[in-house]
């Protein structure tokens, strides 16, 4: 076995997870090359140092009596019925609301935003019975609030979730009707800062009680776009 | 000491506040630890704990039992970090900094060469143990976020590759490349530092 090789399994061997074999090679290479016998303890130190590095803010927030503070904080979340879709939705809007505005300039107030919650009905309806308390909780959080304009043709979407980016599946704006907006069985259009855009709730089979929502805005030739797990 | 967590959660689901305050216990300063790791201050560190937990509890229906559950936890916690990351990106475009060193040399994530924004400039001066840890800590942030998720869940909490693939839905062999080449620029950022720390710390012989 050479130098270089050994570097790649060294870690691997630190940690005990090679195969029996394997570690056997390594340890007779580590015999008769002090070199390599040296990068093993530099790399047992960096170990070390690392996890007491990692550790650390954690016992400063301990003797800060952050722990404290954050079991309240947990204890009454819990203690209180779960939010429902439309809370949560509404709580997660306005925490973003400041961040996704900036980039949108206040120049555009009278412009109409279009928050589309759509609920994903291709992928089951799980969401259905709580599209009234949806519109409810929008109706309250986000004036003012137009009628939402239901499409009599759900466009079904293929899309899944997966990487960093919106992917392009997502319906477009072009691709709706005169109303402009068409999610697959529940429409809802508000007034905000920015043109147009989508607000995409959608059933996470993995996690079905953290829902993930897309959105895609867009206000002139600006676009902003992401998701996020609520 | 105590139940294990799988009794524990078994009580949560039955409403137990106080069975699900002993599994925060066991796991709080870790999961704090990781999100420290991730999101950099102690403020919004915080919020990643507390919004672990509660979404942990909301979904204690969902853990199966086929894995631990701090695997599960620790999933958790660390989708809730890159969402955050996420929105303050789209916000701020830059993270906070608690740490005393260098605020003036923000590091934004994955741009920038490691060893210069790490601040490893002077090796010879003397350091103390705070100053150490906030060298690392600020080479970890310098990392990518995928090498600094396996390194985080790795020295956190010992964990072995095979559940670190199960925590990030990677393949094992991918945990322990990435495991590499995190290593490997944290060396380069830190070697002249550890070693000198190592050398000072562990004179009565190697640890395990």
């Amino acid at each position: 076995m050479k130098c270089r090789e050994l570097n790649e399994l060294l870690g691997a061997y630190a940690d005990g997870e090679l195969e029996k074999g394997q570690a056997r090679e390594v340890e007779a290479h580590l015999a008769s090359c002090p070199g390599c016998a040296q990068a093993l303890s530099r790399q047992r130190a960096l170990s070390g140092s690392l996890r007491e590095a990692i550790l650390e803010p954690a016992e400063r927030a301990a003797a800060e009596g952050r722990f404290d503070t954050i079991w309240a904080n947990v204890e009454s979340a819990i203690a209180a019925p779960p939010p429902s879709l439309g809370e949560r939705l509404v709580a997660w809007w306005s925490a973003g609301r400041s961040a996704r505005s900036r980039w949108a300039p206040a120049l555009a107030a009278a412009a109409v935003l279009v928050v589309v919650a759509g609920l994903w009905a291709a992928r089951s309806g799980v969401f259905a019975p709580e599209g009234d308390r949806l519109a409810d909780a929008l109706t309250t959080e986000l004036p003012p609030f137009a009628a939402p304009r239901l499409s009599d043709e759900p466009v079904s979407v293929a899309r899944e979730t997966s990487g960093d980016e919106v992917s392009p599946g997502l319906p477009t704006p072009r691709r709706r009707g005169p109303e402009g907006m068409v999610a697959v069985n529940e429409v809802f259009i508000v007034d905000y800062e920015v043109e147009r855009g989508t607000v995409i709730v959608e059933h996470n089979p993995e996690e079905p009680n953290m829902p993930v929502v897309v959105w895609h805005l867009f206000n002139g030739d600006e676009q902003n776009g992401g998701e996020e797990s609520i | 000491m105590g139940l294990d967590d799988n009794k524990l959660v078994e009580r949560c689901r039955r409403g137990d506040h106080t069975a699900f305050r002993a599994l925060m216990e066991r796991y709080q300063r870790k999961v704090f630890a990781l999100s420290y790791g991730m999101v950099h201050n102690s403020e919004d560190a915080q919020e990643m704990v507390q919004e672990a937990f509660i979404k942990a509890y909301r979904n204690l229906d969902r853990f199966q039992g086929n894995s631990s559950f701090y695997t599960w936890l620790y999933r958790i916690s660390i989708n809730a970090c890159i969402d955050f990351l996420r929105r303050e990106k789209k916000g701020r475009g830059n993270v906070d900094y608690d740490d005393q060193i260098g605020h003036h040399e923000r590091v934004n994530e994955s741009d920038f060469p490691l060893v210069s924004s790490a601040g490893v400039d002077n090796p010879g001066r003397s350091q103390s143990r705070r100053e150490l840890g906030e060298q690392i800590r600020r080479a970890i942030a310098a990392l990518s976020e995928k090498h600094r998720q396996v390194i985080l869940l790795r020295e956190v909490e010992g964990m072995a590759y095979g559940e670190i693939a199960e925590t990030l839905g990677v393949a094992k062999g991918t945990v322990m490349s990435r495991l590499h080449h995190a290593r490997q620029n944290l060396q380069a950022a830190l070697g002249p530092y550890v070693e000198r720390g190592a050398s000072a710390g562990e004179s009565d012989g190697e640890r395990s």
